[in-house]
């Protein structure tokens, strides 16, 4: 079948409509997986190596005459920019015309921090948006593992003036509820401590209970705002206490085990690596091994920050120049290729962490990759214009997970087009119970799970 | 937007928040709206989503029945206009109202608003808490410790909010990662602290080592006094020989020259001269310990420990044989004496060199012993201890070739041959390779081609690996897109590990250039180097010493202890030096009395904390251990005071003194204990968070006196209240204007109001933290380096700090003849007369610069890395320092070319003239580009200059109406015109940094309050500032209604479900 012929137009539909019309494609995968995502085996003796979902996002679009994709399978051809891909074809699946609005051109503040919740973004010069799927996973699903979920980074929210809207819309794509933003992890160091270092958890545990309970005594005494920040400060340290009791438990695993027990990579150096690629493939091989030794099921990673000064001339070719401003390339042939480097080099980054998947075994026949959706892209296409109607974005692996690779999905027929859909979709094969409890159905403008993943 | 600029009767400030709603309702009278004409209208778009049951994004409108329970909620009125001004809402699916319908809608918000302002005019607001932020969390530990230890580097930053700033508690979060960063940081603070029963805490700069046991505790602070000297004596040393060779031109051979004279003193006509003396005569002083050891070697003073061994070693044999041969004095001329000594010295250097050899093995560097070394910074040869590889870098060589020396060391006795093996190249991409796949081969120092695999005689070696017999080198060609090269050197045979000696490493072009030959051998090293006859016998009886011999100055020496008491170094387990002199003798060498004779009265005071460690813990050692736990707790109790601003109660104490009780009962030292509740209090909400106590109630209150002592401090600090602030505010005195402008004043004139300036005008005007900016283009301005920049950064800071605390008018912002300079910025500025580091007033005799617009920080921070940029210099100025709205830009907006001149040959200025063509960008552009052309004088790290591109400098701006601006003088002119919207805007922003929120239209009284203190004090920084702190707003707060429930995760009112659009 031709991917641009996908029977997906159906205009006017309920989303019960949608979903019955859809068929064997929506026959979806929760009830077991959503049983054993919450730590309880739904069918005794069938165990097997848990769903995971990774988000990567690059910021500032691709250069559009080097990013596409033809044919299927083992005759895909990829372009220029995709190639460091070729010999993982058979576990892409590219999502082609998917977007977090309807109507999405403009500046760029509005289509970067929304992408994980869909949530519009409404002006003003504090935190105000909606809870993002990683986190509301974490919060569900997440229960699951010492470290409920990994939001990474490798630049800090702007210090400078921000254009009208809070400086740390620019840096993260998490947000734990309407008024937090979570601000990316930038330190290897502290990452590796908090997925690895029990002992020293532990020795923390009685300045913990000392602070807790300061904070429980402050409580009473606080007006609404600052008893919910108050409640931010006793969420993290809830979420250290259970880390250590989750780390601590020995019988957490049930048939299934992780493939090694102990990590195999140096703790970092403390402080932040000048070297961007370094910085990079060291919190991508972090996410990589949290997921190996199942520490965490979730993660989200933004390379850099929207609108980066970031610098690639480690890159042959590339300029001092800010990723931003060569991202506005006014088509330029020789701006156009240093922006091709770069969309290259963050290709070759996900090539590193795909090929370090596969070679992974996990049993029943899988790879790490296998079991896990990992969604790659950027928050918009071409970033000289800004537009942001039809993203760059690759589903990788999965196939474990319902997910079938080598195909390029275009979805400009369907009807509803955000990205609410496809995050949902996941959401569901990661076995996500919404707030009722029950399977969840809807996530944020959700109109029905994305068609078509399943192949 | 031009019609809000002149219809604004609330000022740009106010106008700009509520731009659309302005523009929406100007065709309509704003007399009276009807609340029951306007309720049908939401009834009839709104309520179906937005009731009491669906709540969407979280809002109920029908619930506000009234005129006066809709104007409640300001930021509700704001979103609203908002969404209607810009047809956001209804939704595009649903039925729309039509315009007039809207107009309507928006003249009903906008009398709401006008019912809020009037209603509760300096309404504080709900600031929500601060936490502590990254910038504050320095200066704190700065105002504990005395040192800046750069600790809040290690926290996640949040990112400004409000009106731009970072102290905005509702833009602070608290996400797992910013606990752990904060505990993790507290903990890396404890390592810079000493705690010593019975003593206060003594912090370093430096991280000092954890205590294994009390045991240790001797060691550490007899070691921390020896560690300190050892540095100062180091540093001093440095300065000492960077100042003799500036004003000599050489350095230690002035010191064989005053050991001549004080030999030959009676010579002289001075038989009874000193040491003191003679080393003080010189115009820069030598060291007179120095002097005499210096002297007493050369004699042969063997009553001097030591000595007898040095005479045996033939290198210091030759030295004193030369020494001796120096001419007999010849009246007051030197001429002869110091040629001689030249030629010692040359004899003396080319000696140094062959000492300056390392053998391989995993414990030494490859590394070579040049003389300038900046030949091989191309090729340089990195070897990371720890890591059992070379690292050699590829990238930058220009040439793509690269010579692997390699040749015996100096001493060696045979000449082992060496493989290079498991070599990798690291790609750009950061993709390695085996060597052998992308390097076909190599070419020896012979000619001869060299395949993998192979020995040095064609022997057979592994894959990849090929060998070579020193000396020699291998070439190879750079592969295309090669970094680095990591290899691994050994010797072909390993039993010649330990007994012979090779010296390897990467070589530029000519390596020719980088052998030389001695007694038929070929060594490599420095270029074409000269021996004479003299040199050669030394060499030979160097080459047959054990190497461990050359090592002097290896050696630690304990002239530290000179002078310390002998109960005391008892005490300590320390051996008192016999002498002032070094245990290990080496001319040239500092002693005690030297270096504590040069110490500065910061360096005095430092030395003393060391000296009271080592005298506590000997004092610590007789304390009864029921006095030791009562020293903790008074020590845990008042820094957790400390940090928390108020007294912690007798339960806190207790339980953080259980931590520390629980840490001894398991065995830990005093000081892992003691930092163990340390961290917690650290952590504690009490310290991260400014709360206010509630009254649970929506009426103002006014803060307590403790409360405003915080809240001031961190206005006027960025820190702690100090122990005068506090007493004060808890004697309930603070509250007291009188008390409250004293201690202001008090404040500002305290070091730390730097903290105030660098937050509030560092962040208004962006240039905070510009000591760290690294915008412009690092090769096309190498000089932009790190004096300019903290230079530039100094200027600005300076400059405010200078308004604020010498009462001088915040108009001098715009019109100052006068700025701030050290030699560095004056001379990049082209300005004469100022010299040496310290920054100085001075005043400009030109009209060059002056005021904020000359200032380089502001300059550079507004361009592009290789050019200018006049848009980003004018929108600094029009929206930054005037104030006034630029709408965002539209998408799609062409750019301008990175390099001054563009491919069609239009520099910066013709680009933007071009660009202005365009109707749609014309609009906005004509506000700001002409302020910024009227800059073009100014290079992008703010140089002054007349040409760009070859061209003369157009520094002309033009406007749509005709006007022109021409260069600085009549930028300022055109400035001062406009000053009433700077007045404004800076009475804005100093309000919105005071309050820690966005500013709300019942800050309009404030605002204007502040306005009339400037215009009645000759605007008066301070007049400004202190009418914020006095604004009823900033002395008062307003609860929030408390919820029924708080939200929780496990509850979280912002549910998915909820979301639904």
């Amino acid at each position: 079948m031709n991917p641009s012929d996908f029977p997906f137009y159906r205009p006017h539909l309920s989303r019960r409509a949608i979903l019955k019309g859809l068929g064997v494609s929506l026959t979806l995968p929760w009830m077991e997986s959503l049983a054993w995502a919450m730590g309880e085996n739904p069918n005794p003796g069938v165990t097997g190596p848990p769903r995971r979902w990774a988000t990567l996002l690059f910021a500032n679009g691709v250069n559009t005459s080097d990013w596409w994709v033809k044919g299927e399978g083992a005759g895909m051809q990829l372009s220029r920019s995709l190639k460091p891909l070729e010999t993982h074809k058979e576990d892409l699946l590219f999502l082609d015309n998917l977007h977090i609005f309807d109507d999405t051109v403009g500046v760029h503040t509005p289509y970067f921090t929304n992408f994980l919740s869909g949530e519009k973004v409404r002006k003003g010069s504090i935190p105000d948006l909606a809870e993002s799927i990683d986190h509301y996973m974490s919060r569900t699903i997440g229960k699951t593992t010492p470290v409920p979920n990994l939001v990474l980074g490798t630049e800090p929210s702007s210090l400078g003036s921000g254009g009208g809207s809070p400086g740390i819309y620019n840096a993260t794509v998490t947000w734990s509820s309407r008024t937090s933003p979570v601000p990316p992890d930038i330190f290897p160091r502290q990452t590796f401590d908090r997925l690895f270092d029990v002992s020293g958890l532990i020795r923390d545990r009685s300045i913990l209970d000392f602070v807790s309970g300061q904070a429980k005594s402050i409580q009473p005494k606080l007006d609404a705002r600052d008893r919910d920040k108050m409640d931010a400060y006793l969420t993290a340290i809830r979420s250290i206490e259970q880390r250590i009791e989750r780390a601590t438990a020995e019988d957490r695993f049930e048939g299934w085990r992780p493939s090694i027990e102990e990590p195999n990579m140096e703790r970092p150096a403390d402080g932040k690596p000048q070297d961007v690629p370094e910085h990079i493939k060291l919190m991508l091989d972090l996410i990589v091994l949290a997921f190996q030794m199942d520490k965490t099921r979730l993660a989200t990673m933004v390379f850099q920050k929207d609108v980066t000064g970031m610098s690639f001339n480690f890159l042959k070719g590339v300029s001092n120049t800010g990723m931003h401003s060569i991202s506005h390339h006014r088509k330029s042939a020789e701006t156009l290729a240093e922006y091709q480097r770069i969309n290259e080099f963050h290709v070759q980054m996900l090539d590193h962490m795909i090929t370090r998947m596969k070679g992974i075994d996990e049993g029943n026949d899988t790879t790490l990759l296998d079991n896990t959706m990992l969604l790659f892209g950027s928050t918009m296409r071409d970033g000289d214009v800004h537009d942001a109607n039809d993203l760059p974005l690759i589903l990788c692996g999965g196939s474990a997970c319902d997910i079938k690779g080598g195909r390029a999905l275009r979805y400009e027929k369907l009807d509803d087009r955000r990205l609410c859909n496809l995050h949902l979709s996941l959401a569901q094969r990661m076995g996500v119970p919404g707030e009722d409890g029950k399977p969840i159905q809807e996530f944020g403008n959700s109109h029905y799970p994305l068609p078509g993943l399943t192949g | 937007m031009q019609l809000l600029l002149a219809s604004s009767s609330l000022g740009p400030r106010f106008t700009a928040a509520f731009t659309g709603l302005l523009l929406a309702v100007s065709s309509l009278s704003l007399s009276a709206v009807d609340f029951g004409t306007v309720q049908p209208l939401l009834q009839k778009y709104c309520y179906e989503c937005h009731n009491a049951e669906k709540e969407e994004g979280h809002l109920d409108l029908a619930k506000y029945k009234t005129l006066e329970l809709f104007a409640q909620d300001h930021e509700l009125l704001d979103h609203l206009a908002w969404v209607i001004a810009e047809e956001e809402m209804p939704p595009m699916k649903a039925p729309q109202p039509t315009k007039e319908e809207r107009e309507l809608i928006l003249a009903l918000v906008e009398q709401s608003l006008a019912v809020l302002t009037n209603a509760q005019p300096n309404d504080p607001g709900i600031v929500v808490m601060p936490r502590v932020n990254m910038n504050e969390y320095d200066y704190i530990v700065q105002d504990l410790t005395g040192y800046d230890l750069e600790l809040g580097q290690y926290l996640t930053p949040d990112g400004v909010g409000g009106e731009g700033f970072l102290n905005v508690g509702a833009n602070q979060m608290m996400s797992v990662g910013q606990f752990e960063g904060f505990l993790s940081t507290a903990k890396k603070f404890m390592n810079h602290a000493r705690i010593i029963p019975g003593a206060p805490i003594f912090w370093s700069r430096n991280v000092m080592a954890e205590l294994e046991d009390q045991k240790q505790l001797k060691k550490m602070v007899a070691a921390a006094w020896e560690d300190w000297h050892t540095a100062r004596k180091s540093t001093l040393a440095n300065q000492h020989q960077k100042a003799l060779e500036r004003k000599f031109d050489y350095v230690w051979e002035a010191y064989l020259e005053a050991a001549w004279q004080y030999h030959h003193r009676a010579a002289f006509g001075a038989p009874n001269a000193t040491y003191e003396q003679i080393a003080e005569a010189y115009d820069i002083p030598l060291f007179p310990g120095a002097l005499e050891l210096t002297y007493r070697l050369l004699t042969r003073d063997t009553s001097l420990r030591g000595v007898d061994q040095l005479v045996e070693n033939p290198y210091f044999q030759e030295l004193i044989r030369q020494w001796e041969a120096l001419p007999a004095p010849r009246g007051n001329d030197l001429t002869q004496v110091r040629e001689a000594i030249a030629d010692i010295s040359k004899w003396r250097k080319a000696a140094s060199d062959l000492n300056d050899f390392a053998p391989i093995g995993p414990d030494h560097h490859l590394d070579l012993p040049v003389a300038d070394r900046s030949d091989l910074q191309a090729l340089r040869g990195l070897y990371n201890k720890g890591e059992p590889r070379y690292h050699i870098d590829l990238a930058r060589d220009e040439d793509g070739r690269v010579f692997l020396g390699v040749a015996p060391l100096f001493g060696s006795e045979f000449m082992p041959e060496v493989v290079w093996k498991n070599g990798e190249v690291v790609m750009e991409d950061g993709s390695r390779q085996p060597w052998q796949k992308v390097i076909p081969g190599f070419v020896d120092q012979a000619g001869q081609q060299r395949t993998w695999g192979q020995g040095t005689d064609g022997r057979a070696l592994g894959h990849g690996e090929i060998g070579l017999t020193p000396p020699g080198y291998l070439a190879f060609d750079v592969p295309e897109g090669a970094k680095e090269l990591h290899v691994d050197l050994v010797y072909a045979n390993p039993d010649a590990q330990g007994k012979a000696g090779v010296k390897a490493g990467p070589l530029p072009e000519a390596p020719e250039n980088y052998f030389w030959e001695f007694a038929d051998r070929k060594y490599m090293g420095r270029r074409s180097p000269k021996f004479s006859n003299r040199m050669a016998e030394t060499a030979e009886k160097m080459a047959v010493m054990d190497t461990t011999n050359t090592g002097y100055t290896r050696l630690r020496d304990n002239i530290a202890f000179y002078g310390v008491p002998e109960d005391l170094l008892a005490f300590l387990d320390v051996k008192p030096p016999e002498s002032k002199f070094p245990e290990r003798l080496f001319l040239f060498s500092l002693n005690a009395e030297d270096l504590r004779r040069k110490l500065s009265e910061d360096e005095q005071a430092e030395l003393e904390k060391y000296y009271q460690q080592m005298a506590a813990t000997k004092e610590a050692a007789a304390l009864e251990p029921a006095m030791v736990d009562q020293q903790a707790k008074e020590l845990i109790g008042g820094f957790a005071g400390r940090l928390w601003r108020r007294p912690p109660t007798m339960d806190e104490v207790n339980r953080l003194f259980a931590l520390y009780q629980s840490d001894r009962a398991e065995g830990r030292t005093y000081e892992r204990a003691v930092k163990t509740a340390l961290t917690a209090t650290l952590v504690a909400p009490d310290f991260l968070y400014r709360f206010t106590q509630a009254k649970g109630d929506a009426e103002p209150y006014a803060l307590s006196d403790p409360e405003l002592a915080t809240r001031l401090a961190f206005v006027l600090w960025g820190s702690l209240p100090d122990e005068e602030l506090l007493r004060v505010a808890y004697q309930d005195q603070l509250s007291n204007p009188e008390m409250l402008r004293a201690q202001i004043n008090r404040m500002i004139m305290d070091p730390r109001a730097r903290n105030f300036v660098e937050e509030f005008t560092g962040m208004w005007l962006g240039f905070a933290d510009f000591d760290r900016f690294s915008g412009p283009d690092a090769e096309k301005y190498d000089e932009f380096d790190n004096p300019l920049k903290e230079a530039m950064h100094e200027e600005a800071t300076l400059f405010f700090l200078d308004l604020l605390r010498n009462n001088k008018p915040v108009t001098l912002a715009f019109d100052a003849d006068y700025t701030f300079l050290n030699e560095r910025l004056a001379d990049h500025y082209g300005v004469d007369g100022v010299d040496g580091k310290e920054m100085r007033l001075v005043k400009l005799d030109n009209d060059q610069r002056g005021g904020i617009f000359g200032m380089g920080a502001f300059l550079t921070k507004t361009s592009a890395p290789l050019r200018t940029s006049p848009v980003h210099r004018g929108i600094w100025l029009y929206e930054k320092v005037l104030g006034l709205p630029v709408p965002e830009p539209p998408a799609n907006v062409p750019l301008l070319s990175d390099e001054e001149v563009n491919e069609e040959g239009l520099t910066v200025a013709e680009q933007l003239a071009q660009h202005r063509e365009d109707p749609a960008c014309a609009s906005c552009h004509d506000r700001f580009d002409p302020l910024g052309v009227a800059l073009e004088n100014f290079d992008p790290i703010g140089g002054w200059r007349t040409k760009t591109g070859g061209q003369p400098v157009d520094a002309k701006g033009e406007f749509a109406s005709g006007e022109v601006i021409e260069g600085l003088p009549q930028l300022k002119d055109y400035m001062q015109e406009k000053r009433e919207y700077f007045l404004e805007n800076f009475c804005s922003k100093l309000l919105a940094y005071t309050l820690g929120r966005s500013l709300l239209p019942t800050d309009k009284p404030a605002v204007e309050a502040m306005m009339q203190a400037l215009k009645q004090t000759d605007y008066s920084f301070r007049a400004a500032l202190e009418t914020a702190i006095f604004s009823p707003q900033f002395r008062m707060r307003r609860d929030e209604e408390i919820r029924p429930q708080a939200a929780t995760p496990a509850n979280n009112p912002h549910s998915v479900a909820s979301l639904q659009n």
